[in-house]
């Protein structure tokens, strides 16, 4: 009687075995398939000035379809700022004010741990494997709940029509409307095609952008080399936009 | 409070006036099809009797294919390839104010596609034509 109890437990319990064995298996697969990616920025402010941001703000808003709406309804994907302001609390009274002053392009931080992910009731914006944040305008409810999580100031509200404000509409991108929240996607479309983000092509080489799993890429030899800083570190959101000062 | 000889005839004339209205109607004919500019370009990536039926699930598919999971190529039943794009696949054949547009107005239906979607299109046929440009190309309605 005793016996055959226990041959049961052990033929029960095989197939959990071969359960617990499975997964490990997938690990391996997905090893051999190839790393993931995940896509980062890393800005040299030191080759870069105001007009050198300004163009690349100009790029970035041209390709998207961004418009150019006089006084606080502005929508901005990317923009400038100075030190001073983007990275408080690395600024002291003692720090050279040229360094204080200087100009530094700034967009959504792509976070590895977005709180706007978190906060967004509709699922309308998501964070990808290869760690873009992005956006789904179409199903975007326009609570504005991202915009009140995100540190950064990174998203707009489209709070009037936006196609009367975009002068010249770049054909192959959609707009938004009324009532939806946008910002930086990392030019998705454009890595979709193998191309580098609009911004980075428009930077003159001062931008670096690409996969910081791989240790051989530009972006993981130059964060190897310099001291790097990230907006808000403190805040836990792991930010994917790099700085050198 | 009226008196029940003059609301029996009032109901039954009510009832006759909604009859006539449904006789009338049932000689109306068949519906006529919208005249549709014949697209252009290679063959669609399925019949066209499929494409009537559902290409509305499959733009919502293509939608969360393209924007939330980044894959941007379409296999079609019959193998071949198609790039994942309203403007840059679909409206490089169908022209949206001569294809598109006229069916649905016929059937009533305001898909919310262009008010983002290929707004420097040409104008739909109900817009005002002195409005030009970009504006006023998108159908009314759309997200409140």
């Amino acid at each position: 009687m005793n016996r055959s109890r226990r041959d049961f437990l052990l033929l029960a319990g095989a197939p959990l075995l071969a359960l617990s064995a499975a997964p490990q298996a997938g690990h391996a697969l997905a090893a051999e398939k190839g790393r993931v990616v995940r896509w980062a920025m890393l800005v040299d402010t030191r080759r870069l000035n105001t007009q050198a941001i300004e163009r690349m703000a100009r790029a970035c808003h041209r390709a998207h379809n961004v418009p150019d709406i006089p006084g606080r309804q502005d929508v901005k994907w990317l923009w400038g700022a100075e030190v001073r302001h983007a990275f408080p609390e690395s600024c002291h009274s003692a720090l050279p004010h040229a360094l204080q002053t200087r100009a530094v392009p700034l967009l959504c931080n792509h976070c590895a741990n977005p709180p706007c992910v978190r906060v967004c009731p509709a699922g309308a914006t998501f964070k990808r494997a290869d760690g873009l944040v992005g956006m789904d305008p179409h199903r975007c409810i326009g609570c504005r709940c991202c915009m009140a999580a995100c540190p950064y100031g990174a998203r707009s509200f489209n709070f009037c029509d936006p196609a009367p404000y975009v002068s010249d509409p770049v054909p192959g991108y959609p707009m938004r409307e009324r009532g939806v929240v946008e910002k930086c996607t990392f030019c998705a479309e454009r890595l979709a095609e193998g191309l580098q983000p609009a911004c980075v092509d428009a930077s003159g080489g001062a931008v670096i952008f690409g996969d910081i799993s791989d240790p051989a890429s530009a972006i993981s030899q130059a964060l190897a080399r310099s001291l790097t800083l990230r907006r808000k570190a403190h805040l836990g959101t792991e930010p994917q936009v790099y700085y050198i000062l | 409070m009226p008196s029940r000889h003059s609301t029996t005839p009032a109901i039954i004339a009510l009832l006759a006036a909604g009859a006539l209205l449904f006789w009338l109607g049932l000689d109306s004919g068949p519906i006529q099809a919208p005249e549709l500019a014949r697209p252009s370009g290679r063959p669609c990536l399925e019949e066209a009797s499929a494409m009537r039926a559902k290409h509305m699930r499959l733009l919502h598919d293509w939608r969360d294919k393209a924007v939330r999971e980044g894959q941007r190529i379409h296999t079609a039943p019959d193998g071949s390839k198609w790039r994942i794009s309203l403007q840059g696949t679909c409206l490089s054949c169908h022209e949206k104010t001569s294809f598109c547009s006229p069916c649905h107005e016929k059937n009533a239906v305001e898909p919310s596609c262009w008010s983002c979607h290929a707004r420097n299109e040409a104008a739909g046929p109900k817009a005002a034509p002195d409005s030009g440009g970009k504006q006023d190309s998108v159908p009314k309605g759309g997200r409140p």
